[in-house]
């Protein structure tokens, strides 16, 4: 048992992820799945691929940048119910086997389980995800992720959907991964429908974030020195959407971020763009592009380097980064697919970068209804 | 596939079970569309029944399953459409087999092929959509006859265009389905491999919705990639079919008018 959990059990009180399990285990009570569904649809798929990232050890400076290359494995099963009620369950996992610079393999699961309901004029519904990140044989840079989401869905009289979510979430850092970190998040948004196939999303979402490391604080010669209190950032998100289906598919986004923190360790703004773009191109070969522009808003009063921070934690700022994807349908449920990505990512010691390539060539086969879920 | 199997077996006597297999599989369908149709009909009343008595939770059951029932019935007139061109295919093989046998045919092996050209030219001879047979110009028509013939050419030239439109806006639709799933489906496999990603508390940025819902409300309104490109092909195969029927068709009618027209001057 870890010294945080013995801390909390002397304390007398649940952490927040036992919150979150038995978050779950209501849900799993309040909500059988599958009640009044009229119909079970299932789906599966795997995916065989072969990659090459240019950067495996996520090194700071392009000086320690290398490449590796690895095999893929993935593979996912997802059964859910149709009709006014809705039970989704989904498992996803994926291995990458490296096989010179790391030599060794990444673990992902990602288990979901959710209920929502068609109302009266809107929609509601509950969700329990878990995200789990481990590379066994270093046994450092491990990580538990789980999310507890309700979400509900109103239609107003001019065909607008007002949206409304809350979600927590605990991140666990295990062995040499991030500092453990839980998170709680409102959001609302208004979609609309502009035209046919056209779709508009205006949404603000705001949260507290609370990091299990010691705030900073300067003290009176002007040093740095940690205080009693854990860190804490709170921060804002005011963003919009713009989606044609078309074809082409085309989305927009924009949105600035507001982070404030108790701590000088971190804080600051973004400007956050993307750009989604997919279409067809010759004969049954669709292509997807992807474009995440982030630009750090510094304020150089509140942004020291922090002095605590560890520099294997892969805490980022902002993030940007070009996806491309190719897919061919080879025959019913089996298809070809390319993708390549370069990202350019801040770390968490501010203005410095990690740069990665990623390039995967694959064959995926798909079976049923496979849904492979989101965020 | 039929087609194909009725073509391969022209080398030798024309299979009657090929015909029967087409026959039945459309009868099968209509029979499953007529189910399809009776049982929206009868949630449409229903549904209505429960609006009129105030029951919002029994009229969202309904109204989830009418639309599901709506999706089947789409599928199914699309399936029919493409199980009656095959078959319009190995009709045509199955008549131009036994029309070249006949002459040299004797005996039983003539009676066999009269009964056969005859439950082909009877069951063609049922309405059916997706029917583009030929009037062909007699020997002794008068050119008033031909011109009714060419119109009749020119209806079927009109009737496989309302596909082509109907086969156009399917293929859009398809093609939406597709496109939206795979943007979605990227977004999502950028959370699940992208470490960074995964990491983050501070909500989803911009852009991240591809499937422009938030979290578990989506399997309510997701379609799905594979299937939409399964069907893109199948709609592909159809435009082909009936681009080239309906090329043919329209010289066939010029053709029955230019006959018109010599009948005429040879009065």
């Amino acid at each position: 048992m870890s010294e945080r959990a013995r801390k909390t059990r002397a304390e007398g009180r649940r952490s927040p992820r036992a919150w979150m399990l038995l978050g779950g285990l209501l849900l799993g009570l309040i909500g059988p799945p599958g009640v009044g569904a009229e119909a079970w649809r299932s789906g599966a798929g795997a995916l065989l691929g072969l990659g090459i990232d240019s950067n495996p050890l996520e090194a700071l400076t392009a000086a320690d940048a290398r490449s590796d290359a690895f095999a893929r494995l993935e593979s996912g099963v997802w059964t859910r119910s149709g009709g006014a009620s809705v039970a989704s369950f989904g498992l996803r996992w994926a291995a990458d086997r490296y096989v010179s610079e790391r030599n060794e393999t990444r673990l992902i699961v990602n288990g979901r389980a959710g209920w929502s309901r068609r109302l009266d004029g809107g929609a509601l519904g509950v969700s329990y995800a878990t995200y789990a990140r481990s590379f066994p044989a270093r046994g450092v840079r491990n990580v538990q992720r789980h999310e507890v989401q309700l979400s509900g869905e109103r239609h107003l009289a001019g065909g607008e959907r007002l949206r409304a979510r809350i979600q927590g979430v605990a991140l666990e850092g295990r062995t040499g991964g991030p500092r453990d970190r839980h998170a709680g998040t409102l959001r609302l948004e208004l979609v609309g429908s502009p035209g046919i196939a056209w779709s508009t999303r205006v949404a603000v979402e705001g949260g507290v974030t609370r990091i299990e490391r010691p705030a900073l604080r300067r003290s009176a010669d002007g040093q740095y020195e940690t205080g009693a209190e854990r860190q804490r950032d709170r921060w804002l998100w005011v963003g919009t959407t713009l989606r044609a289906v078309g074809p082409p598919y085309v989305e927009l986004g924009c949105g600035v971020r507001r982070v404030r923190s108790n701590s000088y360790g971190y804080s600051q703004g973004r400007l956050e763009t993307s750009l989604l773009l997919g279409g067809m191109l010759a004969g049954s070969l669709s292509g997807q592009a992807l474009l995440r522009a982030e630009l750090p808003l510094y304020d150089d009063a509140r942004v020291p380097i922090d002095p605590l921070e560890d520099t294997e934690d892969p805490t980022f700022g902002a993030r940007s980064g070009l996806t491309l994807r190719l897919l061919r349908p080879l025959a019913p449920g089996l298809s070809a697919e390319m993708q390549a990505s370069w990202n350019r990512d801040e770390s968490l010691i501010l203005r410095e970068f990690y740069r990665k390539a990623v390039w995967v060539v694959g064959v995926r086969y798909a079976a049923g209804e496979p849904d492979p879920g989101g965020p | 596939m039929l087609a194909t199997a009725a073509a391969s077996a022209r080398g030798q006597a024309p299979d009657p079970r090929v015909w029967e297999a087409c026959r039945d599989g459309l009868r099968t369908e209509a029979a499953r569309r007529a189910r399809l149709t009776a049982t929206a009909d009868s949630l449409a009343a229903e549904r209505q029944a429960a609006i009129a008595a105030g029951d919002a939770a029994r009229e969202a059951r309904l109204l989830a399953r009418g639309e599901a029932i709506a999706d089947s019935l789409r599928e199914a007139a699309l399936a029919s459409l493409a199980h009656e061109i095959l078959c319009a295919e190995t009709r045509q093989d199955l008549l131009a087999d036994i029309d070249a046998r006949l002459p040299a045919a004797t005996g039983a092996e003539r009676d066999t092929l009269l009964a056969l050209r005859q439950r082909v030219t009877a069951v063609a001879a049922t309405p059916i959509r997706a029917e583009f047979e030929l009037i062909p110009a007699g020997e002794g028509d008068p050119p008033e006859i031909l011109r009714l013939k060419a119109g009749y050419a020119r209806d079927l030239v009109d009737r496989a265009g309302r596909w082509l439109e109907r086969l156009a806006r399917e293929r859009q639709r398809l093609v939406q389905a597709r496109l939206s799933a795979e943007a979605g489906g990227l977004v999502a496999d950028q959370w699940f491999y992208d470490e960074n990603a995964a990491l983050r508390v501070e909500g989803e940025p911009p852009g991240s919705g591809g499937a422009g819902v938030p979290g578990f409300l989506g399997p309510l309104g997701r379609e799905t990639a594979g299937a939409a490109a399964t069907a893109l092909e199948l709609v592909d195969a159809m435009e082909r079919w009936l681009r080239a029927k309906r090329s043919e068709l329209t010289a066939a009618a010029d053709s029955l008018e230019r006959q018109a027209e010599r009948r005429e001057r040879e009065r």
